[in-house]
């Protein structure tokens, strides 16, 4: 006499719907008010903000999600109620489906009804209301997935949200410890946080458009034009799809749970020395502060001790056991350091053979970005050296920044340099070196090279340019010219790196030039330059009076 | 009939249940007892099917009970500490449970209301413990089910509403031939209403009988004079010239060896619960003063 496996109960369904009605209620009525004035607006600015607010409703899921989920499955930490409710005719699968169904319910009919009543605001853009939902909706999946499986894995509403706040934070955690630790050690390497962020539900939902909504004004009346960027659509569906998975983990882990977990702050056994791991780990980021071994010590220590009495819920911890486990933490630790540190695989070390090179990409990092305007710039502020000798150049940089220009003192320029291998491989390395040594003046006639300053094709963007601006003073169509074939000369010669690294202490000058919608503007700071000399002699050196 | 086979149930390193088999046969009232931390409420939330066993099996009339709506709901309980909603009205819990439990009648809700007079309207958390013991026997026993299971179940309630309780269970299980197993620290409360009891210390079953096999196996001679031969005794007192022993044995086989003997004076009485647990216990190191308070 087994029953069917039935997925959901109405019974269960309702209760949580009834029992719990304030939330979805006030959650509604919010997003009513805020809609409440849309009348006011044209429909292409209610298409844009619909578009805006649907990355915008991460942050809303990343709240509101683990709220659901904890008053939806929040009987499961309370021995009593979880008991009582498991020895009804119902199963976990069936309460695990119903409970989830309410919470899918919680947001998708208030969102539902919010897109409904906008769809009267929206006129001819009505389908963004279509857009909005699935994408509001594919994000709260999402974060309830996770929130599911964190409700799953603890046995406290405390101990959820703070497993919750964990996982959102987990790319943060691992990246500041591996800055923290590792990369003191790792010379020329840096840990890329992009890399890390990309694991942030947060970081990775709140960032894209979706749905780019371009006003434009017609005189009496703006309008708009829709742009769905597939890609972020993308990003989205694969979140969602970990949502699913989170979900079917917490599916799986619920069948497997011993209730008599409720209560504990970990449920799952495998988990604990997880949770001590983390917890210690950021016992030990928040110690960082004092900035000493001993510090460090301590705080691992106090960080590993109550770990253990949060999981053990017992102050009786100090068991030959418990320090065992400690030295076996702390050894972990010191190995991975000084296995980094006496750089076993070679990583630091490497520097490549000229022959195993492709193509070089020499980058300051003190680049004088904000003198660019957008979106020329965007991302050419990079030297691509191809030829052989380029090439062998920049490896002859790359060991003296890691031998003798490491120890020189003075005033240092930050770069990075990225080889591309002949087998595809992309490796990147950031080097601090003297400004003033020969490898460093050669990297600054790297910097100062035309296709840098302006583009693919330097000769083609001067010749339609115009100089709009020069120190505050209006050319000539000859100065003009005259300064740009100057211009071109002083960046072959290499007095035209525009790095804060390289300016002096003299006066420097600023010019703009213009070719459509780029803009260029150059600080001319190098007294060798042809450029700077022909400014002074031509009285441009001081601004013009207004 | 409800069946724990070996099981066995740890908390960590804790034992809390080692190898216990206990069965509950079709229309018996079958008393668990043990003192404080025997592993009755453990036993009982296995037999609910809330804690899954580390090994065993635990069965209702051969299907398995734990993650099987359908034999859960044929089965009713009231735990040592009542569940309810926050905020719920027994009018509430009663619309829950009709619609959990396929047999839940409607109709003997409305007649034991007469019973358990609750104010259907109330908050149920605003109730005394008593009144939410009340609650709870209502919903139970509405629930028209074959196996109930009681976890200490008359604690808060009044003796005149004890008396009504045990009636009511005591009628259904004459009239619908509901099994019961009721757990108790307390072997006095169960010694009217039980048929079957077994007796449970540090999650093991020490003993497990019918009340009728113990009472009818082990009797109370008192006598003035010399003990008979051959007689199993388990305890000696005396009292002045007045001896009493009790011996293993039915009252007849007792009754002819006295009489053999040829004694001025000797009298065969049956044995009480308590007093059977004991003498059936004593050699064993167990505090039976737990279960006779």
């Amino acid at each position: 006499m087994k029953s069917k496996t039935s997925l959901f109960n109405w019974t269960v369904f309702r209760k949580d719907i009834t029992r719990f009605f304030p939330v979805w209620a006030i959650y509604t009525a919010i997003w009513m008010i805020s809609l409440s004035n849309l009348g006011n607006f044209g429909t292409a600015f209610v298409a844009s903000d619909m578009a805006n607010s649907i990355p915008g409703s991460a942050l809303v899921s990343a709240f509101y999600a683990p709220l659901v989920c904890m008053l939806l499955f929040g009987d499961m930490y309370q021995k009593r109620i979880c008991n009582g409710i498991h020895a009804m005719p119902v199963s976990r699968t069936t309460l695990f489906f119903s409970h989830t169904a309410a919470a899918l319910c919680f947001y998708i009919v208030p969102n539902t009804l919010v897109a409904l009543v906008q769809l009267v605001y929206l006129g001819r853009y009505w389908y963004i209301s279509f857009y909005w939902l699935l994408g509001t909706t594919l994000i709260y999946i999402c974060f309830l997935g996770i929130s599911l499986l964190c409700a799953f894995c603890t046995g406290k509403r405390f101990a959820m949200a703070v497993s919750y706040i964990l996982v959102l934070s987990f790319s943060s955690i691992v990246y500041a410890l591996f800055t923290s630790l590792y990369q003191p050690l790792l010379y020329g390497i840096r840990i890329r946080e992009d890399l890390f962020a990309v694991l942030s539900p947060v970081a990775s939902l709140a960032n894209p458009l979706y749905v780019n909504v371009f006003l434009e004004d017609l005189g009496s009346r703006w309008t708009a034009s829709v742009q769905i960027v597939s890609s972020d659509w993308l990003i989205m569906c694969i979140w969602a799809a970990v949502g699913i998975a989170a979900g079917a983990a917490a599916l799986l882990l619920y069948r497997r749970r011993h209730l008599e977990s409720a209560g504990s702050l970990i449920t799952v056994k495998f988990l604990r020395p997880v949770f001590l791991v983390l917890y210690v780990l950021l016992f030990v980021m928040a110690f960082r502060i004092f900035d000493s071994i001993p510090a460090m010590l301590i705080s691992l220590i106090l960080g590993y001790f109550t770990g253990l009495m949060l999981l053990n819920r017992s102050r009786h911890v100090f068991s030959g056991k418990a320090w065992a486990g400690l030295g076996l933490f702390v050894g972990v630790i010191a190995l991975s350091l000084v296995l980094t540190a006496v750089d076993v695989l070679g990583v630091t070390r490497w520097v490549p053979k000229p022959e195993d090179v492709k193509l070089v990409r020499l980058s300051s990092s003190s680049y004088i970005e904000y003198l660019v305007a957008e979106p020329f710039y965007m991302d050419d502020e990079v030297v691509t050296l191809r030829d052989p000798q380029d090439i062998s150049n920049a490896i002859s940089l790359h060991k003296f920044a890691k031998g003798d220009g490491r120890s020189s003192s003075g005033k240092t320029i930050a770069f990075s340099i990225e080889y591309t291998l002949n087998n595809g491989d992309v490796r990147r390395r950031y080097y601090d070196i003297p400004v003033h040594s020969p490898e460093g003046q050669l990297f600054g006639q790297y910097l100062s090279r035309p296709e840098v300053l302006f583009g693919k094709d330097p000769e083609g963007f001067l010749a339609q340019a115009s100089v709009t601006e020069l120190n505050g003073h209006s050319l000539t169509p000859q100065e003009q010219e005259t300064v740009k074939q100057l211009l071109l000369a002083d960046c072959e010669a290499g007095y035209m790196a525009q790095d804060y690294a390289f300016r002096g202490s003299s006066s420097s000058f600023r010019l703009t030039l213009k070719q459509g919608n780029l803009t260029v503007m150059i600080q001319v700071y190098d007294l060798r330059s042809s450029l700077y000399q022909w400014i002074v002699q031509n009285g441009y050196s001081q601004r013009p009076n207004k | 009939m409800l069946e724990l086979k070996n099981i066995t149930k740890k908390f960590g390193d804790f034992t809390a249940l080692q190898d216990l088999s206990l069965t509950v046969p079709k229309c018996a009232v079958y008393g668990l007892v043990g003192p404080n931390g025997a592993g009755k409420s453990t036993a009982i939330r296995c037999a609910l099917g809330v804690y899954r066993p580390d090994s065993g099996s635990i069965t209702l009339e051969g299907a398995p009970v734990f993650e099987n709506p359908a034999a859960k709901s044929r089965i009713a309980s009231i735990p040592d500490d009542v569940f309810y909603f926050p905020s719920a009205t027994p009018a509430e819990m009663r619309a829950f449970y009709r619609a959990l439990y396929p047999r839940f009648d409607d109709t003997l809700y409305q007649e034991l209301q007469d019973v358990f007079r609750l104010d259907q309207k109330m908050q149920l958390r605003r109730f005394s413990k008593g009144m939410q013991k009340q609650a709870a026997f209502h919903l139970a026993i509405c629930c028209r089910p074959d196996m109930l299971i009681l976890d200490e179940p008359v604690d808060g309630l009044d003796p005149v509403m004890r008396r009504q309780v045990m009636s009511i269970i005591l009628s259904d299980v004459a009239e619908r031939g509901t099994s019961v197993l009721v757990s108790s620290h307390n072997l006095r409360e169960l010694e009217d209403i039980c048929d079957h009891v077994g007796i449970m210390d540090h999650g093991k079953m020490l003993l497990q009988r019918s009340l009728a096999d113990m009472q009818g196996n082990t009797v109370k001679l008192q006598l003035v004079g010399e003990a008979p031969e051959g007689l199993n005794i388990l305890h000696q007192s005396s009292a002045g010239r007045l001896q009493t022993f009790v011996v293993r044995g039915t009252a007849q086989e007792v009754a002819e060896k006295a009489q053999a003997a040829g004694l001025s004076y000797y009298d065969v009485l049956p044995l009480s619960l308590e007093e059977i647990f004991i003498y059936e216990l004593g050699g064993v190191n167990y505090e039976v003063k737990n279960i006779i308070v």
